[in-house]
């Protein structure tokens, strides 16, 4: 299907830099969702996401302000998103940081069992998600929640095609210790 | 099974933050956009760019692109006979040739065709590399075309081993194991004789190009080429087990013999540079337990015990990485040491080792 002048995103950032903030507005409208996701799925806190993918869309306006040019605007965000939480993480580390934020626990998600054939409700799907390893879970989110394809989920987490494949092929791998025999 | 579960994660789409944090975000954004850009003049440049979005969306309609790409890829087709001559990435129609392999990856859909198609791909950059090194482009033009194709090469082979181990984890658990086995087993092969091959070829590169970058871009490629060749060799022998067919046992000796070949060459080039640059009683060491070990590995590899002079090669590999890594560290200490006393008079060796 043609792409609307308002769906396209080197549209949008362009007409917001001559100075139309509505236009950056469609561009949060449209990943606002997607961004929030990908966080929460990786710190499990949803105040925590949100203040998170804040600071992602205010750090890419700052950087588009300057002048940048992305090719993909889409890749780009989910990286500054990614690279944001890795921050968090590591000052947490670093810092011992009292957990203000309360995190769902990984370790329940390892008792899960479930049968595929059924429907499953969202909150078990999300534990199962959450329990998976964190290189895979971010693979899985990207490619089968936003349907994103191997190629831009390869320019967003900085691995290779090939090795992007290669992980998607063992989450299969890893989901089979979460079905029922 | 697990396809089935991981389709269902769709669902989570559903998941969204709150509304009132998407009001109160959005709003923030479009004020600050609004005050960053209050001073802001719309160049001539700006006005051609939006003009050609605009363009293309409105007035080019989805019939007409999709017959505009048929025409594309028509005028590829033909014109790739032309560019398959190309070897240099800033010559004209190389852009040709690189488009119409990625069409030919289209026909490839199952991972051993995909890794077929990347060792293809791998082997023409290496060529390119090759006759880029000999040909008469200026040294900087040179360099700069030499680290795109070599690092293309890289990628290349980096994929084909990736598909190498999903064909190796789908078939493990299948049935008919012997003929799926065999797949693997000629894929790994493959692998490992293109490899060896590439390897060797990018040392004549090394040995033409004069240029430090480009000597650092080609050592990089044949490591990552070395470690999908250890990972090819790792399930050749695996899959190869206990078989007595001697044909095959003699292509794995062969294999690994050319590995450990490789690897005491890197060596012997060591041991030369170690008298001048490293403690020599220190380096003299890992060198006698590398050549040691290369022995020991070819006598395993007479009594067909592959997997223990595998060990042992990788044992060696990593000997000649550290004391490379170790005589590379000290040239370039020495480099700056000597650059900052202005004493431009010494020259550094030039270190082209690929530690295997």
């Amino acid at each position: 299907m043609k792409e609307s002048l308002e769906q396209n995103d080197k549209y949008l950032l362009l007409k917001a830099v001559q100075g139309e903030p509505e236009a950056f507005g469609v561009l949060f409208d449209k990943y606002s969702g997607k961004i929030y996701r990908f966080i929460y799925y990786k710190v499990t806190n949803k105040d925590l996401a949100e203040d998170i993918a804040s600071q992602a869309f205010l750090k890419a306006w700052e950087q588009i302000s300057t002048g940048k040019k992305v090719k993909s605007f889409q890749a780009w965000l989910y990286r500054i998103a990614r690279n944001l939480v890795v921050d968090y993480f590591r000052t947490r580390e670093k810092e011992e940081l009292p957990l203000i934020y309360q995190h769902k626990n990984e370790a329940e998600s390892k008792n899960i069992l479930v049968n595929p054939d059924d429907i499953l409700d969202r909150e078990t799907l999300e534990n199962l998600l959450i329990g998976l390893k964190s290189e895979v879970k971010e693979i899985i989110a990207l490619r089968y929640v936003e349907n994103l394809s191997i190629k831009e989920i390869s320019s967003i987490v900085d691995k290779s095609y090939g090795n992007v494949r290669l992980i998607l092929h063992r989450a299969i791998k890893e989901l089979q210790e979460y079905i029922k025999k | 099974m697990s396809q089935k579960l991981l389709e269902q994660f769709n669902c989570l789409k559903s998941v969204q933050p709150d509304f009132a944090w998407k009001e109160r975000t959005r709003d923030f954004l479009v004020k600050r956009v609004k005050l960053d850009t209050v001073a802001h003049q719309t160049n001539w440049f700006e006005i051609f760019h939006t003009f050609s979005i605009v363009f293309f969306a409105k007035y080019m309609p989805s019939p007409a692109r999709i017959t505009a790409i048929i025409v594309v890829i028509s005028i590829i087709g033909g014109a790739n006979m032309i560019a398959q001559a190309e070897y240099a990435p800033n010559r004209m129609f190389y852009g040709v040739k690189r488009a119409y392999e990625k069409v030919e990856f289209v026909f490839a859909v199952t991972p051993e065709s995909e890794a077929k198609m990347h060792l293809k791909h791998a082997n023409e950059r290496q060529k390119e590399a090759t006759k880029i090194a000999a040909s008469q482009q200026t040294s900087q033009e040179k360099a700069s075309n030499l680290k795109t194709v070599i690092k293309s090469f890289e990628q290349n082979i980096e994929a084909a081993k990736s598909s190498l181990v999903i064909v190796k984890e789908q078939t493990e658990n299948m049935k008919n194991s012997d003929i799926i086995n065999e797949k693997t087993l000629n894929l790994a092969k493959e692998i490992s004789e293109n490899v060896s091959e590439a390897i060797k070829n990018l040392d004549e590169v090394n040995n033409i190009t004069s240029n430090k970058d480009v000597s650092k871009t080609v050592e990089e490629a044949q490591s990552v080429a070395e470690g999908v060749n250890t990972a090819s060799l790792k399930v050749l022998i695996e899959k190869t087990g206990t078989s007595t067919d001697p044909v095959l046992q003699k292509q794995l000796k062969n294999f690994i013999f050319q590995k450990l070949n490789r690897d005491q060459e890197t060596i012997n080039k060591i041991k030369v540079l170690t008298e001048q640059w490293l403690e020599a009683e220190d380096a003299a060491q890992k060198i006698d337990q590398a050549q040691k070990l290369t022995k020991e590995a070819k006598n395993l590899l007479e009594e067909n015990a592959f997997l223990e002079a595998m060990q042992k090669a990788e044992y060696v590999s990593d000997i000649a990485r550290e004391l490379n890594n170790k005589i590379n560290t000290e040239a370039e200490d020495n480099k700056a040491i000597e650059n900052n006393q202005g004493n431009s008079a010494t020259q550094t060796p030039k270190v082209i080792i690929n530690p295997q």
